[in-house]
């Protein structure tokens, strides 16, 4: 967690010469059929994700920010090669994962894992605790004993009973079995973790616990966290780099303080502004930045930039040309009319 | 708490017992059967092959559902039919339902080519009506109790095969198996351990729902004759023997009793079996 | 008197099956003409159901007992024909998930005409038609005249939720029970939904009932608050002294679990444990196994409902807490 400051903020590849990221992701696209009985063989696919870049250094929390539909669950199966990407580059501390076959890329799963956001259908019903969190286990191929002591010693690691181990899912709580998820996640000591909406299932008494557990374990540990989800808040206490996407793109990337407390990016600030605040007070007194619209639909993309339709600063060139990812040192962003730093 | 408390419930215990009572109604006709199976030779009164009294007599005191145009005791050749019924079905649903899952969870798992080979073969013997194509082969094998199960497994797999891998394809999208493929699991693991054990539900309800049709359709092939050869007391050949004396309805009566009973209890069980299995209800 | 749109006393339900445990616990509330009051509590707590039994809406299993009055008129164990005539006039009900509320094989136009006609027979088919138009109008949808002959698939989730509000008002109706009405939508649409929520009801004086377990929407949109823990209300105040002064320790609790969108303590302070289903009620306090203050009396007696300044709230230690520190946070 020591990794912060503006120097890390450039998704670009001259981040190299400071430490070689960890996860690099470049140019990423990936296109969807359209479907339906009727769709036509030459019809527009949908891109859900359009185009994306960023790097996720050792150690640190990118957290990426975006709506439903924004392209960041496309992008996170992506990236674990659930789904193949249509063109573009995942590299994983220096080996491409796009080229690799089945076997190969098996064997990289073990620096590479995922906590899932839903913590009851992540989980294999009908298998035991102790055998879901062994799973990833085999890659490693220890002994039975082995095997086993590793899982007790990741059930005290995120804070279950050993009494658990002969459990299933379905006996414990949502709370309780995301730990699980956690502990499946990290017994293979990886590298990278992605956590997919890892806690917006959960009771809000319970995301706390969660939450803490997540940056305890890191701390400990040492991997690297690409942390996905919709709760500003959350992303924001997690975080050391935040990305925001909006229809398959990066709109904004920055260091998290800077990214919350200057957005350079009208969709940033709007999305911040829409925030609920735990706070009678704050909420009578403040301005909300509201869009008009909705998000179109990734089929059939706005003309130059993608928020302009809902954008309350967009001209004339906001709809011819599309704005490219620049940087002003603190920030990285997409746009021609960007907010006062 | 108070005082006006009026309750708004209908009585769920009584919906509770109509809908377990056919399952164990079921059950008790297919215990019955199957202890029959295994145990009428022992106590039967008379002979199922031979002819042990007049023909043609009616119910009596001597012989229960009275004689058949061979004089032969129809109560006692009912009990001993269990013996043919009861082995075939199982048999025919074993392993069609073997064949097809094997075939089906490959379809399911592999996709593409393999699939589309395995799942044309289906469609087209499921385009045949299943009496005809079970006709076509009992008779092309000439008749006979073995012929009339290898034919009824024929027209039986494609229907596993084919829930079997609607099942599979279902199953795979879950997010537990995604997260077993990010956890490194291989493919075969995957499909053995991560897919198939939720895959079973459906099989199981419908190999016990078929389980009544296959000795429909077996008793159907002996009717036609082309399944168990004449002496032996098979329900659909006793059926057979009853339509051809069609002014001595007790000769049909008994075995046509057995062959609704079973399969009415099959589907009951069946129905329980699903409610049962159903995992929405062991979830809290 | 007449204040008081819906004055529920001592509301139970149980479930068949759950061996006499009651999912919710005598549940007292009211909610006056014009107000906005948000129920908070977590998955399980008993703020839904407890809405649901007082519109009729839990299955048969149900066994429902206490007083709902509205206006009144008891709703429990009142006919369905009596709750069928409050439901959707004088009293109208948004749920979470917004396609399931309406049907995909009508036109919106002919689903809001139909919601007017049901409850006023003599409103010709032409005048519905006008008002629906109107209602699209007032729930701010873009080309209303257009968006009148479409089909619920062709609607966004957030165009789908205005169009529940708007069958919601449609006969301006007294009140209004919002069940998660945002919790399927996204940030920006949620922000937008709320205000139109928030303006309609201040408008037409109509009050509102938000159930919810974000904390950020009651801040911004309730007046009062009661706070449901374990199927029983463990705290009602103003909301202002809820997030000031939090009387209870699950509200104080849930207050502090929140990462703050200001100061970024590193870790955050966590309730621990998890709440209990109906089947594992603890018991004394629901909530003492959880709770840091806990003592022995806690562990044997249920607490009652008391006043503590001007809010009330179901704890033996109500008096003696620590003062509540709030962190100051401005957005």
């Amino acid at each position: 967690m020591t990794m912060d400051g503006p120097n890390h903020a450039s998704p670009s590849a001259d981040a190299k010469s400071i430490a070689p990221p960890l996860l690099s992701v470049r140019e990423l696209i990936k296109d969807f059929a359209s479907s339906g009985v009727f769709a036509l063989a030459g019809s527009n696919p949908i891109r859900a994700v359009a185009g994306v870049s960023f790097d996720v250094l050792s150690g640190e929390t990118l957290g990426l920010v975006g709506e439903s539909g924004c392209g960041k669950s496309t992008l996170t199966r992506c990236i674990l090669r659930l789904l193949t990407p249509t063109s573009g580059s995942v590299s994983l501390g220096g080996v491409d994962l796009a080229g690799l076959d089945a076997e190969a890329m098996r064997n990289q799963r073990k620096h590479l894992q995922v906590v899932f956001q839903d913590p009851y259908a992540s989980l294999h019903p009908r298998m035991r605790i102790g055998d879901i969190i062994a799973e990833p286990l085999r890659l490693l191929n220890l002994s039975r004993r082995a095997s086993d002591d590793r899982v007790k010693e990741l059930v005290d690691l995120v804070k279950l009973n050993r009494e658990h181990l002969e459990r299933f899912p379905h006996e414990l709580s949502g709370g309780q079995r995301q730990r699980v998820g956690i502990a499946r996640a990290l017994s293979v000591n990886p590298k990278m973790v992605l956590l997919d909406e890892p806690v917006s299932a959960l009771d809000v008494s319970i995301q706390a616990g969660i939450l803490n557990l997540l940056m305890d374990l890191q701390e400990r540990l040492g991997h690297s966290y690409l942390f996905v989800a919709h709760n500003l808040s959350t992303v924001r206490h997690i975080s050391n780099r935040v990305a925001v996407m909006y229809l398959g793109k990066i709109m904004e990337i920055a260091p998290r303080d800077q990214l919350f407390g200057a957005p350079r990016h009208p969709y940033t600030a709007a999305l911040l502004s829409a925030v609920p605040v735990a706070d009678p007070k704050v909420e009578r007194r403040r301005q909300r930045i509201v869009l008009s619209g909705e998000i179109p639909s990734p089929a059939a993309p706005p003309s130059g930039c993608r928020f302009r339709t809902r954008c309350w600063k967009a001209k004339e060139v906001c709809s011819t040309t599309e704005p490219e990812l620049r940087s002003d040192g603190a920030s990285t962003f997409a746009c021609h009319f960007p907010q006062a730093s | 708490m108070s005082a006006s408390a009026p309750l708004i419930a209908r009585r769920p215990r009584t919906k509770w017992f109509w809908s377990v009572l056919p399952g164990y109604f079921g059950f008790t006709i297919i215990s019955f059967w199957i202890v029959a199976a295994l145990t009428a030779r022992f106590w039967i009164p008379y002979s199922p092959f031979d002819t042990v009294g007049s023909r043609l007599t009616p119910p009596s005191f001597d012989h229960l559902f009275g004689t058949d145009a061979l004089g032969r005791d129809v109560f006692s050749r009912t009990m001993a039919g269990a013996l043919y019924s009861i082995p075939i079905a199982f048999v025919v649903v074993t392993i069609g339902a073997f064949i097809g899952c094997v075939l089906g969870a490959f379809a399911g798992f592999v996709g593409g080519w393999r699939s589309a080979v395995v799942m044309r073969l289906v469609d087209i013997t499921l385009s045949f009506p299943p009496m005809l194509l079970a006709m076509a082969v009992a008779a092309s094998f000439g008749p006979g109790l073995t012929t009339a199960a290898a034919a009824m497994i024929i027209v039986w797999w494609p229907l596993y095969a084919r829930l079997m891998q609607a099942q599979v394809l279902s199953v795979i999208r879950m997010e537990h198996v995604e997260a077993a493929i990010a956890s490194g699991v291989r493919p075969g693991r995957l499909l053995l351990r991560h897919i198939l054990p939720l895959c079973w539900t459906p099989i199981l309800v419908n190999a016990t729902m078929d389980f009544g049709q296959v000795v429909l359709l077996a008793a159907s092939l002996s009717f036609i004759g082309l399944g168990a050869a004449p002496p032996a007391p098979e329900w659909g050949a006793m059926v057979s023997d009853g339509a051809v004396n069609y002014y001595f309805w007790w000769i049909a009566a008994a075995p046509g009793v057995a062959i609704l009973s079973v399969v009415l209890a099959l589907n009951f069980i069946g129905d329980r079996v699903r409610d049962i299995l159903d995992p929405r209800k062991h979830q809290s | 008197m007449s204040d008081i749109l819906l004055d529920v006393r001592g509301l139970d339900i149980a479930f068949f099956g759950m061996a006499g445990q009651r999912s919710v616990r005598d549940v007292s509330l009211t909610i006056a003409r014009g107000e906005t009051v948000s129920i908070v509590g977590e998955s399980g707590s008993g703020k839904s159901v407890s809405m649901r039994a007082i519109m009729g809406l839990l299955p048969d299993s149900a066994y429902v007992s206490g007083s709902a009055k509205f206006l009144g008129q008891e709703l429990i164990g009142a006919s369905t024909a009596t709750l069928r005539s409050l439901t959707g006039s004088r009293i109208a009900m948004i749920f979470q998930d917004p396609l399931t509320a309406l049907n995909p094989l009508l036109s919106i136009g002919d689903q809001i005409s139909e919601a007017i006609r049901i409850h006023n027979r003599d409103v010709s088919r032409r005048e519905a038609r006008e008002r629906a138009l109107q209602l699209l109008r007032d729930v701010a949808i873009p080309f209303p005249e257009k968006r009148l002959d479409q089909y619920p698939h062709e609607f966004s989730g957030g165009m789908r939720q205005r169009v529940v509000i708007a069958i919601a008002i449609a006969n301006k109706p007294d009140l209004i029970i919002a069940d998660e009405p945002t919790t399927a939508l996204d940030v920006t649409v949620q922000a937008e939904v709320l205000d139109l929520l928030r303006r309609l009801c201040r408008q037409n004086g109509t009050g509102l009932a938000l159930i919810t377990h974000d904390l950020g929407v009651v801040a911004g949109m309730a007046e009062r608050v009661y706070v449901m823990y374990a199927g029983s209300i463990v705290e009602a105040a103003l909301v202002d002294d809820i997030f000031e002064r939090p009387a209870h320790p699950y509200t104080r609790g849930l207050l502090r679990s929140l990462p703050k969108m200001k100061d970024q303590a590193k870790r955050l302070e966590d309730i621990g444990g998890t709440p209990p289903t109906a089947a594992s009620l603890p018991t004394g306090c629901a909530f003492h196994p959880r709770c840091s203050f806990a003592t022995d009396v806690c562990r044997k007696e249920t607490p009652r409902l008391n006043s503590y300044g001007r809010s009330i709230a179901a704890c033996h230690l109500g008096g003696s807490l620590p003062a509540f520190e709030k962190e100051i946070e401005t957005a």
